[in-house]
């Protein structure tokens, strides 16, 4: 018999853990997905129906096409403000100085605050009665005094957005900071001797340097922003109407509010795609190296 | 409130106060039988049910048998029946579940004919026919009985009984004096009218709305089961619901995202004068650790109705039933048989330490004691539920309801019309009704 | 006027350069702030009355008490089990995840082999999906 090869060992306590715990119930909602299961009408997976589920989720679900577009708001602007928001959080904490290294250690905190919780606080901080953040925002910007944040498709969607930054912002700036750090210092000085301006020295020595970081983080928070779920619940449940329903959102809905089970199975396994893609462009980057 | 007002109460609304009737108690068996053995119940969070939970002691000491209570918040009630209708657990061997979510679980109970036969108990002399169907099978209208109705609900108007007593306003009859009232207050105090509650919340906008859509004379669905809530009279009824916001201005600008909790801390805070209500919300507004009102502060009254018709409500029922996967189901029967005993009901009520006011069983609800303590609330609950349609209860429930509240969501932000979101709703329902 | 800044060849400290780290400062601040507000504010909410969590007037003057820490570790929210719960469920995770990883990166990074672009694709692959698609089967398992 062959010796078998260190890595076999090596490898194989990981692969038969995601073989069971994730491939298998994969593997099992991908069947699920062919069939019907209404759980208010039987306790057991229902017929087989072939490719319905998708025909219909595709072509005569309006609810589904309002999802797709609130992900497409919801995603496209959630990642362009985080990462850019990091970007400028990274670049003026790279000094070192008392003031960032203390700010550094504040970064992880809303990282690790559970999504549900800082979807329930911002509902708070929203009401219209009582909340902070509707008083002071009111008293900054007098067109908003008097409007209803959840009672608003905009304002509602930017209030779930917001929420989503300042949950990953934080941690994406400590992400990108890493970043800049393993820039050498020898290519920006020597450009500033050179006479660049500030700008300059980010557009033509930094930013380029960076470019492998920022695409991690992108590609990573487009995987994260597809499957937020818990901050959108908690904040406007989807509302007013469906306006802020995104695509993980209308599974769950399907799934436990609906009891559609197979149907919802499709949905998820759509978003599945969605994310598949996401996935392809990250690992392109990582085997880039 | 005294002797006298109660009495007239009573002779207005066409009760006579009686003593709870021997036959509708059931008697438990002697000897102890199934001592030794636990018992778990899965409840919604109540306090009602917390002082059930007080008395455990009393049934142990009568039986032998363990109670243990678990509880689950409201909003995360459903998910955790589903799971136990899948998994098909023993672990608990009675489950509270609510009216409308009847339908689409009813494999999880055993139906308890046989046994209230046995125990002799005549569950419609006990319980108002709006509250039992909650517990029938086939939509309400089965013969098998799912359990005991134990919580269950009407809708009143509270309101500020100082702010309208200073200003000289009686408490509204109908839905159109409700609106001038409300504009009355707000122009004569820095209160707002009435706290509505559109949010989008587990269905909670809809509970008022069909007060409106039922007063109208339209219904949610058809006798053939197609949504006819889009039709003329419906479009009306949600177009005079929502202009309570939108056109008369009578609610607090809060009330396009509010959802219940909100519209009534509003009152609590004494930012709006009235709010159309479940009754258990009395004890939120009296508590001084929820409110900032004291108990003369606090006034109640009928919900208002459509002119010329009687005050009803939209009902709200939970029932406790036995799991058909408990393998403990007599001593499970002992407990229920024990605790829905109309003396148990009544000893909470008058418990001067709670301010609960949650009573499902008629003896209780014309009973004389209990009145004279809530000043009536009892007696206007028992008249309007001689009335009340009761909620509407089929398997596709969760949906519809999920539907419709999404478009009034939608509606009360004014960017669309009352007929497009109805018309487009109604076509969700067809769908989901296939 | 940051006193431990480290000098920057080329930094002339001229008021354009000096403005510029005025804002820098400013901006920081404005960072520090928008973590740290919101924060403070969940963790005072936890020492208020029911009453005056909704109230904006009692927003910062308010009465503080201790109840609401006393209740929830009492029946029925019970949270000391579910803080050993969660203690019990994290520490299980990482001590199974962080060999096992360990061991399969030192694999991946180490050897070449058949397949094993695939098999890090089916790895990775696992992560991205979204927890809805996996968790049904978990429930329906049980």
């Amino acid at each position: 018999m062959k010796r078998i090869p260190a890595y076999v060992w090596l490898l194989a306590p990981a692969l038969l853990f995601v073989a069971a715990m994730a491939l298998f119930p994969l593997l099992y909602s991908l069947v699920l997905s062919f069939r019907e299961w209404k759980l208010a009408q039987s306790d057991v997976p229902g017929q087989w129906v072939g490719l319905d589920n998708y025909w219909y989720l595709l072509t005569d679900d309006p609810e589904l096409m309002e999802s797709l577009w609130a992900t497409l708001i919801f995603v496209g602007f959630d990642v362009a403000l985080t990462v850019l928001a990091a970007l400028c959080a990274a670049l003026l904490l790279q000094k070192p100085s008392r003031m960032s290294t203390f700010t550094r250690i504040l970064l992880i905190l809303p990282f690790v605050m559970s999504p549900a919780l800082i979807g329930i606080s911002f509902r708070f901080f929203l009401n219209p009665e009582f909340g902070i953040l509707q008083f002071l925002l009111s008293l900054v910007i007098p067109a908003l005094d008097g409007r209803i944040w959840l009672a608003d498709r905009w304002l509602s969607m930017t209030a779930v957005i917001t929420s989503d930054i300042w949950h990953w912002a934080p941690y994406m700036t400590l992400v990108i900071l890493g970043g800049l750090a393993s820039i050498p210092k020898e290519t920006q000085e020597a450009a500033q001797i050179d006479g660049a301006s500030h700008w300059q020295v980010f557009k033509d020595v930094t930013f380029p340097q960076l470019k492998p970081v920022l695409g991690i983080v992108l590609v990573l928070k487009t995987v994260f922003a597809l499957k937020a779920f818990d901050t959108i619940f908690t904040l406007s449940n989807g509302g007013p109407g469906t306006s802020t329903q995104t695509l993980a959102y209308f599974v769950y809905h399907t799934a436990f509010h609906y009891y559609d089970l197979g149907y919802a199975a499709a949905a998820a396994y759509l978003l599945t795609a969605l994310l598949m893609i996401c996935s392809f462009f990250y690992l392109r980057l990582i085997f880039k190296k | 409130m005294q002797r006298r007002e109660l009495i007239q109460l009573m002779a207005a609304s066409g009760f006579i106060p009686m003593r709870s009737q021997a036959q509708t108690t059931g008697a438990l068996k002697p000897g102890k039988p199934y001592a030794g053995t636990t018992i778990n119940v899965l409840s919604v969070v109540a306090p009602q049910f917390s002082a059930h939970e007080a008395k455990l002691a009393e049934f142990e000491a009568l039986t032998g048998i363990k109670v243990k209570y678990q509880y689950v918040p409201f909003p995360s009630m459903r998910e955790k029946l589903t799971a136990e209708l899948v998994a098909k657990t023993d672990q608990y061997d009675v489950l509270s579940a609510m009216d409308v979510w009847g339908p689409s679980l009813y494999n999880l109970f055993d139906p308890i004919n046989d046994r209230l036969a046995e125990k002799k108990i005549d569950m419609t002399a006990r319980y108002p026919h709006a509250h039992l169907r909650a517990a029938r099978d086939q939509n309400g209208t089965g013969k098998n009985i799912l359990g005991f109705p134990i919580r269950g609900h009407v809708q009143l108007m509270f309101y500020r009984k100082d702010i309208f007593a200073k200003l000289g306003l009686k408490p509204p009859e109908t839905w159109q004096q409700m609106i001038e009232v409300g504009q009355q207050i707000q122009s004569k105090s820095d209160l707002s009218g009435v706290a509505m509650y559109y949010g989008k919340t587990a269905g909670q906008n809809l509970m008022i709305w069909f007060n409106y859509l039922w007063g109208m004379g339209s219904d949610l669905l058809d006798a053939k089961g197609q949504p006819m809530f889009n039709n003329a009279q419906g479009v009306a009824a949600t177009q005079a619901y929502v202009d309570v916001l939108l056109k008369h201005k009578a609610a607090p600008a809060g009330s396009a995202s509010f959802n219940e909790a909100d519209a009534v801390n509003s009152v609590a805070q004494g930012k709006s004068a009235m709010v159309p209500v479940w009754w258990w919300r009395y004890s939120g507004l009296v508590d001084p650790k929820t409110s900032t009102l004291k108990p003369d502060q606090v006034g109640f009254a009928p919900l208002p109705s459509m002119p010329g018709k009687e005050a009803t409500t939209y009902t709200n029922t939970w029932f406790y039933g036995i799991n058909k996967s408990s393998k403990r189901k007599d001593a499970t029967m002992e407990y229920l048989t024990w605790l829905t005993n109309p003396e148990v009901e009544k000893s909470v009520l008058l418990d001067r330490k709670l301010n609960e006011v949650v009573a499902v069983q008629t003896p209780n609800l014309i009973d004389g004691d209990v009145n004279l303590r809530f000043g009536g609330m009892h007696l206007f609950g028992a008249q309007a539920l001689k009335g009340a349609k009761g909620t509407p209860l089929f398997a596709q429930w969760p949906q519809v309801s999920d539907i419709l509240e999404a478009s009034i969501s939608e509606i009360i932000t004014g960017k669309i019309d009352v007929k497009s979101a109805l018309d487009a709703a109604a076509s969700r329902v067809k769908r989901a009704m296939r | 006027m940051t006193s431990t800044s480290i000098p920057i060849p080329g930094y002339q400290p001229t008021l354009e350069n000096r403005l510029w780290t005025f804002v820098q400062q400013a901006l920081i601040l404005l960072l520090i702030s928008s973590i740290i507000l919101p924060i403070f504010w969940m963790t005072i909410t936890a020492f208020k009355w029911p009453r005056d969590v909704y109230s904006l007037n009692s927003a910062i003057w308010f009465e503080p008490t201790l109840t609401n820490m006393v209740t929830v570790f009492q029946h029925p929210w019970n949270l000391g089990n579910k803080i050993l719960n969660s203690i019990a469920v994290a520490s299980g995770a990482v001590a199974l995840a962080i060999p096992m990883a360990t061991l399969a990166a030192y694999a991946f990074s180490r050897y070449e082999f058949r397949l094993k672009k695939t098999i890090f694709l089916t790895v990775i692959a696992s992560h991205v999906f979204p927890g809805a698609v996996v968790v049904l089967h978990y429930f329906l398992m049980i």
